[in-house]
């Protein structure tokens, strides 16, 4: 798992939803970006135990995407893929 | 989204899709038929009865039922002080963000707003002329009340606030006539400008747009239209109308063709910029004692502040001289002139006369020579449709868009900023008077059919004419107009150290005033026309020609120019039988093993790494190929050599694995997507036999593309044709190369047949699609 600090912001520009800003002004908002590297059948579990951990339910919660890895490689060992995580 | 406002939500959505996808008829019912949209999903959302104390308001052209497809939903939450209004903000703008509405939100107090608006132009601007949608109108009355009265109290300083902001959004986004992209709202003469002289009027309680700026309704509509149509048409389009997007609009609206459009929407944006100049200008002097200049202006004219008056009496009319006097006081001085007088100039219905007096043409040449702010001066009288009572022919240029990439702005401006230029550098002739009108008149001919240099010519001697010029001199800007390209096209294109093109650029101008004049005209006219139309190697090259040409015409020999001069000699010393190079930021020299396609190969590597050429000599010593390269390095990096060399080597030993480095380039290489909408050089080769005596010049003209040099030359070097001399020209997305070419005795080549095939092969290559 790696955990990077980030900024950003989604369909609602930063904007809170009581929002006193000036006109058209698009606020980065910090966030946490977290990469996670699973087996593929582990891949619903851990969606759903950040989901389960994360939701407010308050615009801001984020969100996650599933890509499939191609090639996984340790570097020390040079083990491949599953035996890599 | 809670379940109760599903089926509002999709009804909203569908409703929105039918009418984005219903034939458009009429772009402003379209807008307002959005904006009403928007309105009943903003009522549905709202909790009913409205919780007392709230309202929900619309502002900007969502206010004024302008709304566009891309427009976002520009909403404030008002309320009273003290009200907790966080789950009510909630119930609307998460549904509107759900549905992936763009959505401009707010929620503030009055007293909140007013302070905002105090603090950011833009908050001020937008919340004028609110816009209640649903709730206490009351509140909406408040705000209203508060923003006048906070206009009242703090009028200069938030005035000045509002006009420096429109200012540097000017500076930022150009003028909307003279653009041939532009953005119909940010930029001078657009939507926003509009906005605010309706912003400013509703705080100053009073009509701005009083007689000589009625048109401004007009203009705003026409932007409005074109704004609608161009979001229709290209939804994800911002408010920037591109060549890409300019036939689709323009056939939306009924227009016969973009140029059609384009002159509309020119004519919109000077008529808003306009307006807009002259209400800050006025509004800016009831609050500041305007500096009046110490001038004692001839009668009838007056001062009021910086603005120049029309003062008549005794019933007296005004007159065409009094018009050039007019100009010329307000051109020379800096200063602006009253719409009212351009009004009474306007009413007047002054004719051009047949011959102008002495006096008048000489006002009319001071005028032309009072640099940069002669072009304000022109504009003023242009948007009452003066200047072109004192040229006509001014009509068919007016407002006309040039479709290219290299033009940046519209016939009229170009011609204005060519004369601004020439006015600076008129110092450098001893006619400036000829310069400055031969400036004016140089692209007259382009709203005629035809070649526009052709039309134009025969315009000319009317003209003259009328501007009371004598025979000589009017022969002198008739030639002036008829090869305003000549020393830019043939410094360009052609090898100036060739005896056969100095004769030929000496024939067609004569004598040396002209030369001196057309050199100064040349640089005035590319700096006019957009940055890649001038550089220090265009500027070297036109001044080498005209200092050859004048030579020639003083009966000198030319100097002597002989390549290769002793300038390989160190790198022949490293080659030792092999190669070797020496490079720097613009240029490169190579030498090797006489072979051919030498060139092609050389060409095509310089490719692969991303620098162009743009110029190129070749010779030899021995059984050695000398090339001499000037190169326009790869924007925003040096090039890099040592890639090149590697490269270059690898070309050497494996000549045909070149063809397939360039294919992976061209795959690879995400080159910027070439504009739809610009009308493109066809494709064609030119054989010019008799420009020149050492060698056969063969022009090639085509849109531009990754190794097209290198596929030209090979298709030379295939047919064992030398290349002594190329020129490379880059116009927009067009290229012009020309080159020297001489048969495998080193003489031009002498076989009409030669140059039959040759031609074919060159077409089949240029026709080909990107390798």
């Amino acid at each position: 798992m790696t955990v990077n600090e980030a900024q950003g912001y989604g369909r609602q520009s930063g904007h809170s939803e009581v929002y006193r800003g000036a006109e058209y002004q698009v606020s980065f908002v910090p966030k946490v970006r977290i990469e996670i590297a699973v087996d593929d059948a582990m891949a619903d579990q851990v969606v759903d135990t950040i989901v389960a951990a994360a939701q407010t339910g308050k615009i801001g919660d984020g969100k996650i995407w599933v890509v499939p890895i191609d090639e996984l490689v340790r570097v020390r060992t040079n083990e491949r893929g599953t035996d890599a995580l | 989204m809670t379940s109760d406002l599903k089926p509002v939500i999709e009804q909203f959505k569908r409703e929105r899709t039918t009418l984005l996808e219903k034939p458009v008829v009429d772009a402003r019912q379209i807008a307002r038929e959005l904006t009403l949209l928007c309105d009943s999903l903003l009522k549905s959302l709202y909790p009913s009865p409205p919780p007392p104390g709230t309202a929900l308001i619309a502002l900007g052209s969502y206010a004024d039922f302008e709304m566009t497809p891309n427009s976002d939903i520009d909403v404030v939450l008002l309320h009273k002080p003290k009200l907790s209004v966080e789950s009510l903000a909630q119930s609307i703008w998460y549904p509107l963000w759900d549905v992936g509405l763009k959505v401009d939100n707010s929620v503030r107090t009055p007293k909140e707003a007013i302070k905002m608006a105090i603090a950011d132009p833009r908050v001020l601007n937008g919340l004028c002329r609110p816009r209640l949608i649903v709730g206490d109108a009351d509140l909406v009355s408040e705000l209203d009340k508060s923003l006048r009265e906070t206009w009242t109290k703090k009028r200069k300083s938030l005035l000045a606030v509002v006009i420096e902001y429109a200012q540097q959004r000017h500076r930022e986004s150009g003028e909307l006539a003279y653009l041939l992209e532009p953005d119909l709202k940010d930029a001078k003469g657009g939507l926003r400008d509009f906005a605010i002289i309706k912003a400013l009027e509703y705080l100053e309680d009073t009509d701005l747009l009083g007689s000589g700026l009625m048109g401004v309704y007009d203009a705003q509509k026409s932007l409005h239209d074109t704004r609608v149509m161009l979001h229709l048409k290209n939804p994800r389009s911002s408010n920037r109308l591109l060549l890409q997007d300019q036939d689709s609009v323009a056939e939306g609206l009924g227009f016969q063709d973009a140029d059609m459009l384009m002159e509309e929407v020119a004519q919109a944006g000077k008529t808003i910029s306009f307006a807009f100049d002259t209400i800050s200008r006025r509004l800016t002097a009831s609050v500041t004692k305007p500096s009046t200049p110490k001038l004692n202006l001839p009668i009838p004219f007056s001062l009021h502040g910086d603005e120049i008056l029309l003062t008549l009496h005794d019933g007296s009319r005004p007159t065409f001289s009094m018009l050039l006097k007019l100009a010329l006081i307000a051109a020379s001085n800096g200063l602006h002139i009253s719409e009212r007088s351009l009004e009474e100039f306007a009413d007047a219905n002054l004719e051009t006369p047949k011959t102008f007096s002495e006096d008048e043409f000489h006002s009319f040449i001071s005028f032309l020579s009072a640099g940069p702010a002669m072009i304000q001066a022109a504009e003023a009288l242009d948007h009452f449709r003066l200047f072109e009572i004192i040229i006509p022919e001014w009509k068919q240029v007016r407002c006309k868009p040039q479709r290219n990439a290299y033009h940046i702005y519209t016939v009229d401006r170009h011609l204005l900023e060519t004369v601004v230029n020439a006015a600076i550098l008129r110092r450098r002739v001893k006619r400036p008077d000829l310069l400055l009108i031969a400036a004016l008149l140089h692209d007259i001919g382009k709203g005629l059919p035809g070649d526009h240099t052709e039309a134009g010519v025969k315009t000319i001697p009317q003209i003259c004419a009328r501007f009371g010029m004598n025979e000589k001199d009017k022969d002198i800007v008739l030639c002036l107009v008829q090869n305003h390209l000549t020393l830019a096209d043939t410094a360009t294109r052609r090898d100036i150290s060739d005896p056969t093109t100095i004769t030929k650029v000496a024939e067609l101008l004569q004598e040396p005033l002209v030369v001196e004049l057309l050199e100064v005209l040349t640089e005035a006219d590319s700096l006019a026309t957009g940055t890649s139309a001038w550089s220090g190697w265009k500027a070297n090259l036109v001044s080498e020609l005209a200092s050859r040409t004048l030579r020639a015409l003083e009966g000198l020999q030319p100097e002597s120019d002989i390549f290769p001069g002793d300038e390989f000699d160190y790198l022949l010393s490293q080659a030792d039988n092999g190669w070797a190079m020496d490079a720097n930021a613009d240029s490169l020299k190579i030498v090797a093993p006489d072979k051919p396609g030498l060139f092609s190969l050389v060409a095509g590597t310089l490719a692969l790494v991303g620098t162009d050429i743009v110029a190129a000599r070749v010779g030899s010593k021995g059984p050695m190929a000398l090339e001499n390269f000037v190169l326009q390095p790869p924007e925003g990096r040096p090039s890099d050599w040592n890639r090149f060399r590697r490269e270059l080597q690898k070309s050497f030993e494996e000549p045909g694995s070149l063809q397939q480095r360039l294919q992976e380039k061209v795959k690879n290489y995400s080159r910027a997507r070439r504009r739809s909408g610009v009308q493109l050089v066809p494709p064609r080769v030119v054989v010019a036999p008799d420009e020149s005596s050492r060698a056969t010049v063969v022009e090639v003209w085509a849109p531009n593309r990754i190794g097209l040099l290198h596929d030209v030359t090979a298709v030379m070097a295939n047919m064992s044709l030398s290349i002594a001399h190329a020129k490379v020209l880059t116009l927009g997305d067009d290229v012009v190369d020309s080159f020297y070419l001489t048969d495998s005795d080193g003489a031009p080549i002498a076989n009409p047949e030669i140059l039959t095939e040759l031609s074919a092969a060159l077409m089949d290559v240029l026709g080909s699609p990107q390798l």
